[in-house]
């Protein structure tokens, strides 16, 4: 039931209305004047307050000013007299709903009390859904709020994942003179499934590389494991065959459930310093490419045979190695199938022929490979890219692989070359002479001796390099050293063989300590 | 019974193919244009289910990825 207040000096029109009111269904409230009129109003916040416009004290006017301003909801309709309209108008303006003559029939009141009050409900109505609104547009800004609290954290979370497993896929590449390695990983998603090492073990180097079913964080997460579990085999371990590495896999993949329906594929190879032999599973990789020269021509392996993937799925599979022998000036790639499987502009795969058909027209260096990549990388990637790619130089050299002393003596020696001199043979030859004789030295105290100390200065004065060697001992044989490097008929004028000469000539084996030191002086 | 294949198969359509009845599943291709390896783990499961499984209008490509994992005997391929 709505709440009338009708303010009126004029008892004859208060107790009509009132009358009027209450046989239509409302509930009325009286006042005589103003202010008894705001104090009812006060107290019963009536939903519609008719106002006389002519009141004492107070006039109406003032009247409905207030009831607006302590509850602009409340609607407020002007009585006035025969010929005071333009009151009425200045009431309208100052917020009163409508207004009715005295004189008129009630019925117009009625009407105008009903628009009000529908007036009213609507606003209320309004009101209601604004709120509603609001407060469902607050709702949903604290789950959005939540929600985005939750997807910044995973996504700092897949950050550091990435950083994570970035670091755990960074290869450091070992550093041999006669091999350069090469390696990159290039996830699809934030994170990815590919894996491969290079990891030496005294003369020989096992290298692999894998891939896991799947994207993103879940294959990302696998594959850890996966790389965790080869290196350990490898480095801590001493596992070096392939086969067995890949078998011991399989029992530590079998005995997780995660695996079960999974799909591994992986190629593990072991290179034999020594004997140049390449010992190698595929267990569903793509072919690894060699490169090699035969009969001065230039010619492209891919090795085909493969077993079957690593995978509870499939029945089992007697893996055998296999094994070619690698000659100098060879080259080696080792892909997953993400390098093949780009779409160009008309939707085609890349594929494996048109990798073959570039290399043999660019030529297979890492230069070229990255350019490959460079360029198919401008479509989507739907898969991680990794390889490993390595070229064997003119000679494998047996001794001294991860040795840290000799390592950082070469790098020293290397880097100071390339800083000094431009001449990319004259840096070459030294390395090689540099090389041999080292080794030669190590090799000739290995067999005989055992403990040897060689003490070697090297002074680079400009545009041209002086060895002094300082040593005691047995002497030194340069032409078992010149004999070692290929092509040394050239060498024999070069100043390779000068350098040779001027090396091998001072040295002498020290017998004391109880190994090979060799110092390197760079003034 | 032959299914349409596309790279966004969902997880749910592989439930329902090794819930059905038939045992010869065949898989069209003409709208791949690789195989991904969780989408061949798919197929050696329903393999594992008891289902043959052959791929029809396959690239070269896929063909040949077929062959390199040495599955032929499992997921036959017709080009």
């Amino acid at each position: 039931m709505a709440k009338i207040l009708i303010i009126d000096d004029d008892i004859f029109i208060r107790e009509i209305l009132t009358d009027v009111l209450i046989s239509n269904g409302y509930e009325t409230f009286i006042a005589k004047n103003g202010i008894d009129g705001l104090k009812i109003f006060e107290e019963h916040k009536p939903e519609i307050v008719l106002i006389d416009i002519k009141l004492p004290g107070i006039n109406g006017i003032e009247v409905l000013e207030k009831i607006k301003k302590k509850s602009p909801k409340s609607e407020a309709i002007i009585i006035t007299g025969q010929g005071d309209v333009n009151s009425a108008i200045q009431a309208i303006k100052n917020g009163a709903f409508g207004y009715v003559q005295k004189s008129a029939d009630y019925y117009e009141l009625l009407i105008e009390i009903k628009k009000a009050l529908d007036k009213q409900n609507l606003q209320n109505e309004l009101d209601k859904h604004v709120y509603n609104l609001e407060k469902a547009i607050k709702e949903k800004t604290k789950e959005l709020k939540l929600r985005k609290k939750a997807e910044d954290s995973l996504q700092k979370n897949i950050d550091q994942a990435k950083e994570s497993q970035a670091k755990l896929i960074h290869l450091v590449l070992p550093k041999i003179y006669d091999i350069r390695f090469y390696n990159k990983c290039i996830p699809c998603e934030k994170v990815g499934g590919d894996i491969c090492n290079i990891i030496i073990k005294d003369d020989e180097i096992i290298f692999y590389l894998s891939d896991i079913s799947g994207h993103g964080v879940p294959a990302a997460i696998l594959s850890s494991f996966v790389k965790a579990n080869i290196d350990n085999s490898i480095i801590i371990d001493n596992i070096t065959s392939p086969k067995k590495i890949i078998l011991l896999l399989k029992k530590v993949l079998k005995s997780q459930e995660i695996f079960k329906e999974n799909l591994l594929t992986i190629f593990v190879g072991k290179l034999n310093l020594n004997n140049k032999k390449l010992t190698y599973i595929n267990a569903g990789n793509f072919p690894l490419i060699i490169n090699t020269e035969k009969d001065n021509k230039k010619e492209f392996i891919e090795i085909e045979k493969t077993f079957k993937p690593i995978s509870e799925l499939l029945e089992f599979e007697d893996y055998k190695e296999e094994t070619i022998k690698l000659n100098n000036n060879t080259k080696v790639l080792l892909y997953s199938d993400g390098l093949i499987e780009w779409l160009d502009d008309n939707n085609n795969i890349t594929g494996r022929k048109i990798l073959i058909e570039y290399l043999k027209k660019y030529d297979l260096s890492n230069e070229s490979i990255e350019i490959f990549i460079a360029k198919k990388m401008k479509k989507i990637q739907k898969d991680d890219v990794s390889y490993i790619f390595f070229e064997i130089n003119n000679f494998f050299k047996k001794t001294f692989y991860g040795s840290y002393k000799f390592d950082k003596i070469i790098n020293e020696f290397e880097e100071e070359l390339e800083n000094r001199y431009s001449n990319k043979y004259f840096n070459y030859r030294a390395m090689q002479c540099f090389y041999e004789i080292f080794s030669n030295a190590v090799e000739h105290g290995n067999k005989n001796r055992v403990d040897k100390k060689v003490e070697i200065e090297v002074i680079f004065k400009r545009k041209f390099i002086n060895f002094h060697v300082k040593d005691e001992g047995d002497g030194f044989d340069w032409k078992n050293i010149t004999k070692k490097i290929p092509g040394n008929e050239s060498c024999l004028r070069g100043r390779g063989l000068f350098l040779v000469q001027k090396f091998s000539n001072k040295i002498k084996f020290n017998e004391k300590g109880n190994e090979v030191l060799v110092i390197v002086k760079i003034n | 019974m032959i299914i349409e294949i596309r790279e966004d198969i969902k997880d749910e359509d592989f439930e329902a193919i090794k819930k059905a009845e038939d045992t010869e599943i065949i898989f069209d291709l003409k709208n791949m244009k690789y195989l991904s390896s969780k989408l061949i783990t798919k197929f050696l499961i329903l393999n594992s289910e008891g289902k043959k499984i052959e791929l029809i209008n396959t690239n070269q490509h896929i063909a040949e990825t077929i062959k390199i994992l040495n599955l032929g005997n499992i997921i036959k391929v017709r080009c």
